[in-house]
């Protein structure tokens, strides 16, 4: 009767080789691009900061005092723009770049994952090749 | 001991209620006096534990705090639930269990959600020196659930306590990063059945719920809990529907409700699974446990997630089915070959998909799988053992 613990490890074994064949299987047939995480998605959508929210576009709003506020407060925008602006285009130069280099590190991420799936079959192989040898030689001796 | 044991109960629908139960009746077996704490505007409805114990309303609890030896505070991210908590675990310190690695949300609700901003900066400038809005902005973004975890904001509660309990490393860690001074202890999610849950043998269980699900003959995966996109159902679904393609004989209960703004029926209905899935709608903690007997394969897939255990695994482990879970830091103790972990990259699907295969041809193999996952809860997860590593970690502090 086994232990737990070697009913667990047996089983992992398994579910080790299952794993290692389903990856390898779907390495060979293309990985979608890490980039295309959700989070990366998020990242690029909202990567660009804009300094001119619209104010009363594509229409006026309804009503006078809703149209002066809207007046006022593309006045005050306008008038800002000589401060807001630098700031802004230095923002969206940091945005860009953080992107970038997290595209690169994606890249990257992905490349090791693959290569982690070939070292894992390699190893599954040599694991099998020892477990062989071994038998031979008890039933040798 | 006498113990004042502050926890959500049924009828409050969160596993936090399932769990404080649970252990509630793991240190009453152990012969300590427990008397349960909870929020005043609800009347608990489980009749085994309004029988079992004292139950007190918090308002109630100041009067006879000092006739306690410690004070247990079981708590999550949700102010409606925990939220009456979050004074008395400063004003009664006591020990702390951290069910959620993040308590952002709760303190936040609690505190701006009541118009009480500067309750709610006073808590960040405590923990992270900044007083302003910059976490709230974030929290409506697709990368709410890494902001929340880099702002937890359970420093002041974690400084108040006498000790924190956790259950698993990576929340303990993480605990004792923000608070290096503090007592953490890491003790396992607790297993338990619903108090008062028929004491039927689980093969007995399983032969009726199957009947009562029309799935007798069925080879019936599922998924239960609440339904949110971080579950990745549609991923479990089209894993299914591969399987459904060579066996056509199966079925996929979702036990539980999805959240409002997350349309599951209309996925299913555009996947064309309506014939073979089985959505539930919220059950109730027994309903929970007695559909969930009639599943052969559990999934649950959790990514990104918020640093707690999920329960759900625990009772599908439990009750003896074969289990697959997210590859994920606060699931590290749980051995692959007591369950079956898939990494949340972009293998998942695929692997998903040849792993539901493989079980669907192996029944052997899913039984062995299953009474691995059994015998580790047996072993390290029921409410008696993890009660006995609560209070030994309360009486080691005093």
């Amino acid at each position: 009767m086994q232990s737990l613990e070697e009913r667990i490890t047996s089983a992992a074994q398994v579910l080790d080789h299952i794993i290692t064949e389903s990856r390898y299987a779907r390495l060979k047939k293309g990985l979608p691009p890490a980039a295309h995480t959700s989070a990366m998605r998020a990242m690029q959508e909202k990567v660009w900061v804009n300094a001119h929210w619209p104010i009363a576009w594509p229409k006026w709003p309804p009503g006078l005092v809703a149209k002066l506020q809207a007046l006022v407060q593309k006045v005050i925008r306008a008038s800002l723009a000589w401060y807001i602006n630098p700031i802004v285009k230095q923002q969206n130069e940091f945005n860009q770049t953080v992107l970038t280099s997290m595209r690169v590190l994606s890249r990257e991420i992905q490349d090791l994952r693959a290569l982690h799936v070939e070292d894992r079959r390699e190893i599954e192989t040599l694991r099998a090749q020892l477990a062989a040898l071994q038998t031979d030689s008890k039933e040798g001796a | 001991m006498r113990i004042a044991f502050f926890t959500s109960l049924a009828p409050i629908r969160s596993a936090i209620s399932d769990i404080g139960e649970g252990l509630a009746i793991g240190m009453a077996s152990l012969g300590h006096t427990v008397d349960l704490v909870i929020d005043d505007n609800y009347t608990p409805d489980n009749p085994v534990i309004v029988e079992q114990f004292e139950i007190y309303d918090y308002h109630q609890f100041e009067s006879r705090a000092d006739t306690y030896d410690a004070i247990f505070y079981s708590m999550a991210d949700h102010a409606g639930y925990h939220g009456y908590m979050l004074d008395f675990v400063h004003r009664y310190p006591g020990y702390l269990m951290l069910n959620d690695l993040t308590l952002h949300r709760c303190i936040m609700a609690a505190t701006l959600g009541k118009g009480d901003a500067q309750a709610y900066f006073k808590e960040l400038d405590y923990a992270y020196g900044f007083a302003d809005m910059r976490v709230v902005d974030q929290l409506n973004t697709s990368l709410a659930n890494f902001v929340i975890l880099d702002y937890p904001l359970f420093d002041r509660l974690v400084d108040s306590s006498k000790g924190v309990i956790v259950h698993n490393h990576h929340a303990g860690s993480h605990v004792l990063d923000k608070c290096p001074t503090a007592k953490v202890r890491r003790v396992p999610m607790p297993y338990s059945l619903p108090p008062g849950f028929p004491d039927i043998p689980l093969e007995q269980l399983r032969t009726q719920e199957r009947a009562r699900l029309d799935v007798v003959d069925d080879l019936v995966f599922g998924s239960f809990g609440i339904f949110v996109p971080d579950k990745h159902l549609e991923t479990c679904l089209r894993a299914f529907a591969h399987v459904a393609q060579r066996h056509p004989q199966v079925k996929y209960i979702l036990g539980g409700p999805a959240v409002p703004e997350y349309d599951l029926a209309g996925h299913i209905r555009d996947m064309g699974l309506e014939g073979q899935v089985i959505l539930t709608g919220w059950l109730n903690p027994s309903e929970f446990v007695h559909t969930m007997a009639a599943l052969d394969v559990g999934i649950h897939l959790r990514y990104p997630h918020i640093g707690g255990t999920p329960y759900t695994p625990v009772r599908l482990m439990g009750l003896d089915i074969c289990t697959i879970v997210s590859d994920i830091e606060p699931l590290e103790e749980f051995p692959q070959g007591a369950c079956i972990k898939v990494m949340p990259d972009e293998y998942q699907e695929d692997t998903l998909t040849t792993m539901l295969e493989y079980l669907a041809d192996h029944p052997d193999f899913r039984k062995q799988i299953a009474h691995n996952g059994q015998e580790f809860m047996n072993r390290y997860h029921t409410a008696e053992v993890v009660a006995q590593q609560c209070i030994e970690f309360m009486q080691e502090i005093g």
